[in-house]
């Protein structure tokens, strides 16, 4: 039994390290940018959660908005990740990866209006 | 205090209907005339031909006839068509001003009646030719009406066809016997009325057509006795009517029903006190019978009816000379007559109400031992109770008229408490004598009082639809204790007054959290960017690689400056400032934006 939990564990912590190994090495530097962004809006979003199952929702359009902003955000920038990735390259063509970077700051400035007038 | 009740009947030969329903009265005809008023303006004839004919059946004198006639003969010069002929000469023989007849109206006339007229164009040219004098040819007439009916057989063109039979000399049988398809077409209403399709105009048209035939052909028409009485009362159902035309139409049928060799329905009705009119046939009157409705007892049965000698076909019945009993009654009347025209007149059902006074008698009241009361006093002394004892309260309600007692509707007794008004209201009912007996048990009804002691007043309330003196008395003043002490509840005023104003209240807001919370999560929420910032930086970000162009400067700028925007949209500005602004920052940028993507391509390309 023991045995067992010590072996499971060994193991995840090695498929762990093989994975964050693969990720350093076979990740373009780019990619590595954007993954840090999409981190960055996980953690304001989760933060921005926590904060509301301890306090409340209200002010609930503020809270709402900052939430949902969190979210369009994200995928805003896994959109921007899939057309940046030379691997997707094959699905995107005929869109530049300085294109896919414009659509995204032209959506991010939309999103942010919206939300600037939802905040209240 | 018993007041008479006379029983009055108009019965009236002219303006008719069916038993008892209504007839023409004065208000009427006077109202009528009003709608009929607007063609003396003289600017259409067809109007002034319904006014002149409606002024003549309503025996109505003519405001200036002959400025009124000299309008109908103006309008009937040469070239006149076939329908201002029959307009103008039917005005002009109202109006008692024959028209002449011109060489080119005669023509236009005999022209008009041929085979493939419709019937309406057919009667006004046989209709003017009838008023211009021209002889006609009957043969010819007849022959264009069959023409004319086997192309369309509705109710109108039949009812214009038996206009054009009543004015031929000679055979009409032919149409004469379209009358009966005509009148069973009529449509039955509520199983009283009987009209046509198309309403009054149609109605009355058809009616008068097919009377005035039978007239010329000297034939009883195929109308039965009550199907005329239904459709005088249609005609009179019409009688408010608010066209010119149609008051025409319904005053040239009603006053051919009037005057007519066959029907003549009669109207009985309770008289107003309109005074009524004219011409009534010599007739006898009898009351069949007359029933209490309650329990239909019989007080009057095969009774004739008094003329008035005041007014004409007005007949009385002295019905309080019978001593009836209070109550509603059903008087059925029927009229003889040796006129065997008069239809409608047998078995109406009128309703009167006999209505007689009461008075309240032998009143005990006390507690114990009871005091006499006698209405309208009240009891000198204030009668005092408690929860051991009982209240009561006998009387008997005598009618006047036999002395009898007798039993009310509605006999309450209302006990007010005196301070704050507060009423309970209890019903007194009669025990099998007539008497009526009212006791309260002061302990069983402690719960109607709310227990409040103090002193109440007594009244007594006795209705009826059928006395002429409802009474509200009050009888005593009664002093009552309840153990243990309530206050009574202060005055209920039960007027109705400006209730207070209600305001808009918002909802208040939800409690904020607390500032040391609220700041700790703002920076939480903060340190993410400072984490993203971190792992730039670990990433070695490549920030010498910028382009040091005017483009890419001005791009980054305006991308800082749309963000400070937005939070200036936040903090003050509005939407439409904001996309002002923003539209001005906006198109910098992309065209920055633009070219300096633009030249990282080309840069990535080479």
């Amino acid at each position: 039994m023991t045995r067992r939990s010590v072996m499971s564990s060994t193991t995840l912590t090695v498929v762990l390290k093989n994975f964050y190994d693969e990720y350093m090495k076979n990740t373009p530097k780019k990619l590595k940018i954007v993954d840090a962004y999409l981190t960055y809006i996980l953690v304001t979003g989760v933060l921005q959660f926590v904060y509301c199952c301890l306090v409340g929702t209200f002010p609930f359009n503020s809270f709402l908005s900052g939430f949902i902003c969190t979210i369009g955000c994200f995928v805003l920038g896994v959109s921007l990740r899939l057309q940046a990735n030379p691997q997707n390259k094959i699905h995107f063509r005929g869109i530049s990866p300085e294109r896919g970077f414009a659509d995204f700051i032209f959506a991010h400035i939309i999103l942010h209006l919206v939300t600037m007038n939802f905040i209240g | 205090m018993s007041r008479a009740a006379l029983v009055i009947l108009a019965l009236l030969g002219v303006s008719s209907a069916l038993s008892p329903s209504t007839y023409l009265t004065p208000g009427d005809k006077e109202r009528l005339k009003l709608v009929l008023d607007p063609a003396w303006s003289l600017s259409d004839l067809a109007q002034v031909l319904y006014a002149s004919a409606g002024y003549k059946h309503l025996g109505q004198e003519i405001p200036n006839a002959e400025g009124v006639c000299n309008f109908v003969k103006s309008s009937a010069g040469d070239g006149a068509t076939v329908e201002t002929l029959f307009l103008a000469s039917s005005a002009g023989k109202a109006l008692g001003c024959p028209i002449a007849a011109s060489v080119s109206s005669i023509q236009a006339v005999s022209e008009a009646i041929r085979e493939g007229a419709s019937s309406q164009e057919l009667f006004h040219a046989v209709s003017a030719a009838t008023n211009l004098g021209v002889e006609l040819d009957t043969a010819k007439v007849l022959r264009a009406t069959q023409m004319a009916l086997k192309k369309d057989d509705s109710v109108l063109s039949l009812g214009y066809a038996f206009h054009v039979g009543a004015q031929l000399k000679g055979e009409v049988g032919s149409i004469f016997e379209r009358i009966e398809d005509a009148i069973v077409q009529a449509d039955e209403v509520d199983g009283r009325m009987l009209q046509f399709e198309g309403g009054l105009s149609i109605t009355a048209l058809v009616l008068s057509g097919a009377y005035k035939l039978a007239e010329t052909s000297n034939k009883t028409p195929p109308i039965k006795p009550d199907q005329a009485v239904k459709f005088a009362n249609y005609l009179m159902s019409r009688k408010s009517v608010q066209l010119s035309k149609g008051v025409y139409y319904l005053l040239e049928a009603v006053s051919m029903f009037t005057n007519n060799k066959f029907h003549v329905p009669v109207a009985i009705t309770l008289a107003s006190n309109v005074a009524v009119s004219a011409e009534a046939p010599q007739v006898q009157v009898t009351a069949d019978s007359a029933t209490r409705v309650a329990d239909e007892v019989v007080i009057i049965s095969k009774e004739p009816l008094t003329p008035l000698s005041t007014a004409d076909g007005v007949y009385e019945l002295d019905v309080m000379s019978r001593g009836p009993d209070r109550g509603f009654y059903r008087l059925v009347v029927s009229v003889d007559a040796s006129d065997s025209r008069l239809v409608g007149h047998s078995a109406a059902q009128l309703t009167f109400k006999v209505l007689t006074a009461i008075d309240i008698q032998g009143v005990e009241i006390g507690t114990a031992d009871s005091d006499q009361v006698r209405y309208p006093n009240t009891l000198s002394a204030v009668l005092v109770a408690d929860q051991h004892q009982r209240v009561m309260l006998r009387f008997v309600v005598r009618d006047t008229a036999s002395g009898r007692p007798t039993e009310v509707h509605q006999a309450f007794v209302k006990i007010t408490h005196i301070d704050s008004k507060r009423e309970i209201i209890f019903v007194a009912e009669t025990d099998s004598n007539d008497i009526y007996k009212f006791d309260i048990d002061v302990s069983n009804s402690m719960k109607e009082f709310g227990g409040v002691s103090g002193v109440y007043s007594i009244e007594l309330i006795i209705g009826d639809a059928s006395i002429s003196n409802p009474t509200l008395w009050h009888i005593a003043d009664l002093s009552l204790t309840f153990p243990g002490s309530i206050a009574p509840s202060s005055p209920q005023d039960f007027t109705y007054k400006v209730r207070p104003e209600i305001k808009h209240v918002f909802r208040s807001p939800d409690p904020r959290p607390s500032s040391v919370m609220s700041t700790t999560f703002t920076l939480l929420c903060i340190l993410p960017l400072l984490l993203l910032v971190l792992i730039w930086v670990k990433l070695g970000v490549n920030i010498s690689n910028f382009p040091i162009t005017v483009t890419a400067v001005v791009f980054h700028i305006g991308l800082a400056g749309i963000l400070a925007l937005f939070c200036l949209f936040w903090v003050q500005l509005d939407m439409f400032s904001t996309l002002r602004y923003l539209l001005m920052v906006g198109i910098v940028t992309f065209f920055c934006g633009n070219s300096m993507l633009s030249n990282i391509a080309a840069k990535r390309k080479e």
